[in-house]
């Protein structure tokens, strides 16, 4: 008997072990660094349009069945659009190339972007004269600071190492006797269009996390979109019919509250659980009056839903009542 | 004894589980701590003092972090500080930023495995894999971090072990004089090695 009773704390260990850590743990590049609650490098006009210039391998069709590195290019991108955020992925393949390597100045918005709106996808020795050293891809985000607006990011892959595309584990090629890594084309763009739209490393966030995510720094045996980078995405570009969603730097933890059924509050009354009913009861007025405030500002942006949750966090534990009225009638 | 023969059961698997949400492949190349040692130029221990942004010589913005207090185990310096020069950087109003690379702040005391600075787009060895950073511990002790949160806390043959990123995981990071000892073994090996 008590060897079952441990072996069920054993499995429920393991069961939260395995728990991912906070649901929205991703992160963004700040337009600035030292205000954590400015707006996230974005696209200011909900659209993107990337230039795969990968062509074909020459081996023949890749383990996945497409015949192209740009196919995967398309894949990444579709798997980003289907999420409903009000950003769009265009890929473009091949066209007018433009070297995104050189100073700033004509024809590059930032040292080693190439022209404004411009975002090759391409395979290469090196990064504009730097040597990848033991990068094998990265993204050069231009943007502008006071803005967070971005103006352009190349996405140079690294030549050097070898691709294909497949799903699942990460494969290794054992063929020289010393296993090498076989990296998969479609889940690192995929990383890197998520760089691309803004988003950075959840996993180097500081304080530091654990979370799955296509995000992560590392390529992992993850190869879709995970929970987290959904929630990233649609954070960074709210979908047309909703409004701003909640930031993990916001510190807004009432937000779980405001999830909660009125049967729920009803149930609790039921019971007479007197300290439940007296916070959910809270956390709904506080609801109702968040909604208000955010329903007449909804053509505002995150500012408004900041300002009115946070000044309803600060004084969660006095009259949330009075300042609720003070936020309607800023908004 | 079977309690506790459960208990460490228990706790093994959770560590397992824990460590397989960080463990894998690496969008940089994968360097083991023999690696890091052989492949780096410079092996050296000092603080951040100073991030700034300036032109190279073909006008193109970089980071310049400047290191001081410096201890070298690894190459040489003739410098009293070391200047550890990263791709991108502000220039008119306009920001370029990798968003694949680690970053510095002042103040920081940092252990690095440089190779290639100045030609590389990020001249640490495996870029996370070869910085790591000294910060206390609750005993008073100075333990050693990866520069993504891992805390190092141990070493087996060729490849450093790390805990998860938890107060509890930093609490077991090894302490930065056994990191130490560490390199100057591996270096004692390559320079046996070299010598045969």
């Amino acid at each position: 008997m008590k060897r079952s009773i441990s072996l069920l704390a054993v499995l429920a260990g393991v069961g939260l072990g395995s728990w991912p850590g906070p649901l929205f743990a991703w992160t963004c590049i700040r337009a600035n660094p030292a205000n954590p609650s400015s707006r996230c490098i974005h696209w200011p006009e909900g659209k993107v349009t990337v230039k795969s210039f990968l062509g074909a391998p020459s081996q023949g069709p890749l383990l996945n069945g497409t015949r192209t590195w740009d196919e995967n290019t398309l894949l990444a991108a579709n798997e980003w659009n289907a999420q409903g955020a009000s950003v769009k992925i265009t890929v473009e393949i091949g066209g007018t190339f433009h070297n995104p390597c050189g100073r700033q100045g004509a024809g590059h918005a930032c040292d080693n972007t190439g022209p404004p709106g411009d975002n090759p996808i391409l395979f290469a020795n090196d990064f504009c004269g730097r040597d990848f050293g033991d990068i094998i891809q990265l993204t050069n985000n231009c943007y502008r600071p006071d803005t967070g607006a971005m103006v352009n990011a190349p996405v140079f892959i690294s030549s050097k190492v070898r691709w294909n595309a497949y799903d699942g584990r990460i494969r290794f090629d054992t063929s020289t006797g010393v296993p090498e890594p076989v990296y998969d084309i479609r889940r690192v763009i995929l990383h890197e269009l998520g760089h691309v739209l803004g988003l950075a490393h959840p996993d180097e966030a500081n304080p530091p996390q654990a979370v799955l995510a296509i995000m992560n720094s590392r390529v992992s045996n993850l190869d879709r979109l995970q929970t987290d980078d959904v929630a990233g995405l649609l954070a960074i570009y709210p979908p047309a019919t909703q409004g701003p969603l909640p930031t993990p730097s916001q510190g807004c933890a009432i937000e779980p509250a405001m999830t909660l059924r009125p049967w729920l509050a009803a149930l609790a009354l039921v019971v007479g659980m007197t300290r439940v009913r007296r916070s959910l009861v809270r956390a709904l007025s506080k609801r109702q009056a968040c909604s208000r405030a955010f329903a007449s500002g909804r053509n505002g942006t995150l500012r408004c839903w900041e300002q009115t949750k946070c000044q309803i966090t600060e004084v969660a534990g006095e009259r949330a009542g009075s300042t609720v009225s003070s936020n309607q009638g800023a908004s | 004894m079977a309690g506790v023969f459960w208990r460490i059961v228990g706790e093994a698997l959770l560590t397992l589980m824990v460590g397989a949400v960080t463990a894998s492949a690496l969008v940089v190349l994968q360097r083991d701590f023999h690696d890091l040692v052989h492949r780096a130029e410079l092996i050296l221990e000092g603080t951040v003092s100073r991030v700034e942004e300036a032109s190279d010589a073909a006008g193109i913005q970089r980071t310049l972090v400047t290191l001081k207090d410096l201890t070298i185990y690894k190459g040489q310096v003739t410098e009293p500080n070391y200047i550890l020069d990263v791709v991108g950087g502000s220039k008119n109003g306009f920001r370029s930023q990798v968003l694949d690379l680690p970053s510095f702040a002042p103040g920081d005391r940092v252990i690095l495995f440089v190779r290639g600075n100045g030609e590389a787009v990020f001249p640490v060895v495996g870029v996370h894999q070869g910085y790591f950073r000294v910060q206390p511990r609750a005993d008073g002790r100075l333990g050693v971090v990866r520069c993504d949160g891992l805390p190092l806390v141990g070493r087996y043959q060729r490849t450093l072990r790390f805990a998860p990123r938890t107060s509890r995981g930093r609490e077991r990071a090894v302490s930065v004089e056994e990191f130490r000892t560490w390199i100057h073994s591996e270096l004692q090996m390559l320079d046996r090695s070299e010598a045969r």
